[in-house]
């Protein structure tokens, strides 16, 4: 128990010791950089399978000062549900170090990229083990500053995407604060196991909403979501996979998960208003995904519906659909890094992330490849797939509800998931289908196997849990909600597995009875008999979904969103300015102005002090 | 954007004769076109020097499959300019029955066609069915279903049997309610509505423009036919309508090749009951030296031959031209902003028939092509001059005709 | 033992051989009522057969450019999945419980032959077929949307059951709703089969059908394959969530036969009494107009339950 307890100490505290360490060591010694992350990252990784396999409640507390009622308390503690949570997170930040290595090697912010790499992993890991909110939200605010700086690693041009990240995330966190003061009020407790309170007065429901703010917009559900495609535009790929992708979804829909079972006991009224922010981000975001041009900004939107599908499957309120919630946060994790992961590398062999210039990559960078498609499939909700199994229980959660308006939810998810399908077709197909182009032609082979192993393990990662999605269940979310739901639908997906085999075979004995005396020959295609110039008979996917986006009720929408027209950020911008202003008329530079108002208030503040 | 280029032909499912279309598109909008033709050239008009005149109607016919006739009556037409004979009533009067029989099968195929590119092809099957009335009356005349081997310069080579009368009046009247009730479904069906109206919009003044003819040009407005505005042929014996419509869309170009096909049959019955007594051939034993213009109203367009004698057996000089070589270019004022949906049943809306409109290509061993429009126009300028020089030559009847001249 | 007969079910009746077959012969069947309609005489009985065959000698080209890997594989995964949506349906009466998968994996199970029509033509390297993939991806997301609704009608009408004996168990077609939602749902189908009017990805004559353009040979006999067992398959979907679902003894297997032909004849006739319409006008329809009436029937269903109203 002892050592448990040094051990989760050091989870946390390690990274943050290392990450000074790695400020002292000059930049030119790359190599320690990388080497120091590396085993720092696989120590937590240990760590964390160590706590899952021994199934270990170490607990640790220090006072740290008190004031009355209010403790603040060093209190963290392991139980079910973040020690599988730990696990992920610890072994995102290794694959992702690993991946670094070939691709942050020629980047100029290397140091800067390491150091806030394992002030993360430090931060995210002390948010999943505190059990004192205020403890928590430290750590929480950690994971915030590093997530500034290290998008800033992006070079030139980041650091607007970076600013809007910290003020909107600043905002939230600002929200959560609140809450967390309101959640004092009210209980006059501050440790996690302890805190239960019914949602029956309007300073409960403000709480609530206050830090449900906090959580969705570090899990960027809309409409807090608009940080996220601003700063996937400069930063590198990785950090889109640590954070946006991985590791903010995991604390966020760790905090909404606890805010909902938990601290709080919710109404019907607020599960239902969680739902619809599910469903209107799932819808929203992958509409604005489908016209999407640039890569990045394509899978950021992808990565905002994705959050819709685990607010949805928290609101349901129901065992089936919240262990559904949680296990889609596990599944897109998975998934989302391995899609930023081929991003990179495909940015990194080209120099480009325009749909329109890429294509036919997929006989130069196979495994990037079929990881991609992986993963696509996966979002997509394929059977056979990891997202598939998530999304079908979130299903099952809405029917059990029981209400026909769930109906207009259900239908709302499944198209939305008809629609990421139609998405991803266009990325497989103007990345890796299709013919060459001028630009990937110089495309040789695929990358480094530092850079391939995280991508394989996550695809495989997505497959396994796929098709054997009882070992997740079993061995991380169900002991993670207490609770074993049993599903009204039935998905055999180790007989669909057999049954493909079998037509698999089947159709490759089809293929083969065709082939016996002849091999395949390789022809050129046929277009009509003339000869063109290679180029100007490429089809770059991005013209795909022109005819929805020329359709006359989205025609309108979009124009305005492209104003930024629908961005709060934009909104709240727009009124500080008009706030200001105001505020700079009344600051005229009058020296006896100034004076007279001085005197005005002191004068005021000494009457109260009379009275 | 991105501009792509979809290639349709020279083998596209979608044409009957290969032809090479570039769309340059933009998604799913096209931007340009351009064509390059030349892949059926056979040589036809120097085939035709090559014979006599009389010899030489039956090349001339073989030009076309479909309009197979147009091309002989302007032809003789022609050859009898030079001459400035006429044929007798009776000829004339076969002859515009052939004409208009010809007209009605060439629609009845198009229309057919039409259908099958719309992906209709239950009105593709029926209309073939239809068709095969039509050509039962031409080889009830002239004993061929297709190249009719009528004409030659002073008549037509065969009279029509009095016996035969009734039974073409028979068909002839079996057709008519049937085109009736294509009409109908052509005029009320929705989804043909909603895939050809407003589609590939000629307005009048880009048909005047660009010179189009034909159906094309009238369903744009233009209220030109070469049987109304020449005396020629039974034409001005009857009463029948020029059809004309305003809209210059694909469905006007529907509406006016059907509605032609009713007058066509007004026009048939009216020569079969009334065929006039007299000689078929004026026998012409020799052609003076001269050149000679004719013209005919092809169910595209207006057909335009010039023949020139020297006074021997075969001609010296013959040019062909076929109504698709003006109503091509109409292609870049109506298919330019469209989609690639609509692109082919635009293309098919002008009825092309490429093999009359051939015009030479010159490739090199690899098959690329070395000389565009402009120079070729260019080579061939030089060579009228040297042409001109080396004969002594002054300016002919037809250039003066070029140049405004009396 | 109950694995092996399980598997002589799954393999040979009325599982995935029997489903070929009969699959085979729908396609006669469409192609011969087709024929007499226009006048022709149609192919014999075992013409179908006969093209499979044929296919399997002819030589397999492969493109170029492209993916060659892609190319094979897309072909069986259409077919490997309809086969499994055929299997699901086809031994639901004779298992007890649950076979593979419930209403949703069908429903995702069915969207797979469509994607593996678009990933093949994507994986081609030729622009037309490239175009034809574009077609076909905004044509699933034209029909999936009412799709989806009707669906979700049944469910609810079902009491929010998804697995297929108790959806199979009632008829849909006594009440309005349920009608409305039958024929939306058969419209969806026609665009699924990729009959006209809603074969705008396979258009022959606009971009030489599209994504098969580069496929000869087994692979596209494959494709053949999967195209019959589609046209088996949709319709039994449509009798088992619709129509009071199949049986194999005595008078039903005849009452299925007969609910059988009727969808096909429906399907068929649709099929040639319309041209062609474009993509956007296929969005316009499927998002307009079937999605409102598929909205009505749906707020049919709710009035009449909450209300007691059992025809609506």
């Amino acid at each position: 128990m002892k050592l448990d307890v040094l051990i989760l100490l050091l989870n946390i505290f390690l990274p943050f010791a290392v990450a000074v360490l790695l400020l002292l060591i000059p930049k030119k010694v790359r190599w320690l950089h990388e080497l120091l992350t590396l085993l720092t990252t696989l120590f937590c990784v240990a760590a964390a399978l160590r706590f899952l396999l021994f199934a270990s409640q170490a607990k640790f507390t220090m006072l740290l000062f008190s004031i009355g009622n209010f403790e603040l308390a060093f209190d963290i503690g392991l139980n079910s549900l973040n020690t599988f949570m730990l696990l992920f997170a610890t072994g995102f930040a290794f694959l992702i170090a690993m991946y670094s290595l070939k691709y942050m090697a020629a980047k100029e912010k290397r140091k800067q990229y390491y150091v806030f790499l394992l002030t993360t992993l430090g931060g995210a890991s002390g948010v999943l083990v505190s059990n004192h909110l205020l403890v928590l939200l430290i750590f929480w605010e950690v994971v915030s500053v590093s997530l500034y700086f290290l998008i800033t690693t992006g070079g030139k041009g980041s650091r607007a995407g970076a600013t809007k990240t910290m003020a909107m995330i600043g905002a939230a966190d600002g929200c959560l604060l609140l809450g967390i003061g309101f959640l004092w009020y009210l209980s006059q407790l501050l440790y996690l196991d302890a805190i239960t309170i019914t949602i029956n007065n309007w300073l409960s429901i403000l709480c609530f909403i206050l830090m449900m703010i906090g959580a969705i917009t570090k899990a960027g559900a809309m409409p807090f979501h608009s940080w996220i495609p601003k700063a996937s535009e400069k930063a590198p790929a990785s950090v889109m996979a640590l954070l946006p992708a991985s590791i903010d979804k995991l604390i966020g829909i760790y905090l909404l998960f606890i805010l909902c079972t938990k601290i709080f006991v919710l109404p019907q009224g607020l599960l239902l208003t969680l739902m619809i922010i599910g469903v209107i981000t799932i819808v929203a975001a992958v509409m604005m995904a489908l016209v999407q041009h640039k890569l990045p900004h394509l899978l950021s939107y992808h990565a905002i519906s994705q959050v819709g599908y685990m607010v949805l499957g928290i609101g349901t309120g129901v065992p089936l659909g919240i262990a559904g919630g949680l296990f889609h946060m596990l599944n897109h994790s998975i998934y989302k890094s391995c899609l930023f992961l081929c991003a990179g590398a495909v940015e990194h062999k080209t120099g480009t992330v325009e749909l329109e210039k890429l294509g036919g990559l997929s006989k130069t960078m196979p495994v990037t490849f079929i990881t991609c498609l992986i993963a696509a499939l996966s979002i997509s909700g394929v059977p056979l797939f990891n997202g598939f199994v998530s999304k079908w229980m979130i299903y099952q959660g809405m029917l059990s509800g029981q209400n026909a308006y769930l109906l207009i939810f259900l239908i709302a998810a499944m198209f939305g998931s008809a629609l990421t399908l139609a998405s991803f077709i266009k990325v497989i197909y103007s990345v890796f289908l299709g013919r060459t182009s001028t630009v990937t032609k110089k495309v040789k082979k695929d990358v480094g196997i530092t850079m391939q192993i995280p991508m394989l393990v996550l695809a495989l990662l997505c497959v396994l849990f796929g098709v054997w999605y009882s070992l997740p269940l079993n061995e991380f979310i169900y002991p993670a909600t207490q609770t074993t739901p049993v599903p009204i639908g039935s998905w055999d997906s180790i007989l669909a597995i057999i049954l493909s085999g079998g037509g698999l075979i089947i159709g490759l004995f089809i293929y083969m009875a065709g082939r016996i005396k002849k091999k395949a020959r390789v022809g050129e295609t046929f277009i009509g008999g003339e000869v063109l110039k290679a180029e100007d008979i490429r089809v770059p996917g991005t013209e795909f979904y022109n005819s929805i986006q020329s359709m006359k009720p989205f025609k309108g929408i979009y124009n305005i969103q492209n104003k930024g027209a629908l961005d709060p950020y934009n909104w709240f911008g727009r009124l500080g300015l008009a706030f200001s202003s105001i505020l700079k008329k009344i600051h005229n530079g009058i020296l006896p102005f100034y004076v007279f108002w001085t005197l005005l208030g002191m004068g005021v503040l000494i009457l109260l002090f009379i009275l | 954007m991105k501009k792509t280029i979809i290639p349709i032909g020279p083998y596209h499912p979608l044409q009957e004769e290969p032809e090479f279309f570039m769309l340059t598109v933009e998604g799913e909008t096209v931007v340009d076109v351009d064509v390059q033709i030349g892949y059926n050239h056979r040589g036809i008009e120097k085939l035709s020097e090559l014979k006599s005149f009389d010899q030489s109607t039956f090349v001339i016919e073989r030009i076309c499959g479909i309009c197979s006739t147009s091309h002989p009556f302007a032809y003789t037409r022609a050859v009898e300019d030079i001459e400035g004979v006429e044929v007798p009533m009776r000829a004339k009067y076969i002859r515009t029955i052939i004409a208009e029989g010809e007209r009605i099968h060439s629609h009845l195929l198009w229309l057919g066609l039409a259908g099958h590119f719309l992906g209709y092809n239950t009105v593709y099957m029926w209309v073939w069915k239809l068709r095969e009335e039509i050509l039962d009356v031409m080889e009830i005349i002239s004993g061929n279903r297709n190249n009719y081997a009528m004409f030659k310069p002073g008549g037509v080579r065969r009279d029509i049997n009095p016996e035969d009368i009734p039974l073409i009046m028979k068909k002839l009247d079996k057709i008519v309610p049937t085109l009736k009730m294509l009409f109908k479904a052509v005029r009320d069906d929705p989804v043909i509505h909603a895939r050809t109206k407003g589609i590939g919009v000629l307005t009048k003044e880009a048909s005047i423009n660009f010179g189009a003819l034909g159906p094309t040009s009238r369903a744009s407005g233009v209220a030109r036919d070469v049987r109304k505005d020449t005396v020629y042929g039974a034409y001005h014996e009857m009463d029948w309508d020029m059809i004309v419509t305003n809209n210059g869309d694909v469905f006007d170009k529907v509406v006016v090749r059907i509605l032609e096909m009713f007058e066509s049959v007004k026009i048939i019955k009216y020569c079969l009951l009334h065929l006039p007594d007299g000689e078929i051939d004026l026998k012409i034993k020799n052609i003076p030296p001269g050149e000679g213009i004719g013209t005919h109203e092809a169910p595209r367009g207006e057909t335009f031959h010039y023949v020139r004698s020297d006074g021997s057996n075969s001609p010296v000089r013959h040019k062909v031209r076929a109504p698709t070589f003006m109503n091509l270019p109409t292609y870049k004022a109506t298919i330019k902003g469209e989609k690639i949906a609509d692109a082919s049943i635009i293309l098919a809306a002008i009825d092309p028939c490429y093999c009359c409109t051939e015009r030479m290509s010159i490739r090199d061993t690899k098959g690329e092509r070395l000389f565009n429009g402009k120079e070729l126009i260019r080579l061939s300028q030089i060579k009228t001059q040297t042409l001109k020089q080396k004969l002594g030559v002054k300016e002919t009847s037809l250039e003066k005709l070029v140049q405004g001249k009396p | 033992m109950d694995i092996l007969l399980t598997g002589v079910y799954v393999v040979f009746f009325p599982g995935f051989f029997t489903v070929v077959i009969i699959g085979l012969l729908s396609s006669w069947v469409d192609r011969k009522v087709t024929a007499r309609v226009q006048y022709r005489k149609g192919p014999p009985l075992l013409q179908p057969f006969y093209d499979v065959v044929k296919l399997l000698g002819k030589e397999t080209i492969l493109p170029k450019q492209g993916s060659r890997f892609m190319f094979i594989l897309a072909p069986l995964i259409g077919f490997v999945s309809i086969s499994i949506v055929a299997v699901i349906l086809m031994l639901r009466p004779l298992v007890a419980t649950s076979f593979v998968g419930d209403l949703i994996v069908v429903v995702y199970l069915l969207t797979l032959p469509s994607l593996a029509l678009i990933i093949g033509g994507a994986a081609s390297g030729n622009p037309l077929a490239a175009q034809g993939a574009s077609r076909e991806i905004k044509l699933i997301l034209a029909y999936e949307l009412p799709f989806l609704i009707a669906i979700a009608l049944i469910v609810y009408k079902a009491g929010f059951k998804i697995d297929l004996q108790t959806l199979s168990a009632t008829s849909e077609l006594g009440t309005v709703s349920g009608i409305i939602s039958f024929i939306i749902v058969l419209l969806c189908v026609q665009a699924k089969l990729g009959f006209v009017p809603f074969d705008i990805a396979e258009a022959e004559t606009e971009i030489m059908s599209g994504p098969y353009i580069e496929y000869s040979g087994p692979l596209l006999s494959v494709f053949k394959i999967t195209q019959s067992l589609m046209l088996f398959t949709l319709p039994v979907f449509m009798i088992t969530v619709f129509w009071g679902g199949i049986q194999f003894h005595g008078w039903e297997l005849l009452w299925f036969v007969i609910k059988y032909v009727v969808i096909l004849v429906l399907i068929i006739v649709i099929k040639n009494t319309n041209p062609r319409v474009r993509i956007d006008q296929a969005l316009k329809f499927f998002w307009g107009f079937c999605t409102v009436l598929a909205i009505i029937a749906f707020v049919l269903a709710v009035i009449g339950n909450t209300y007691g109203i059992a025809w609506l």
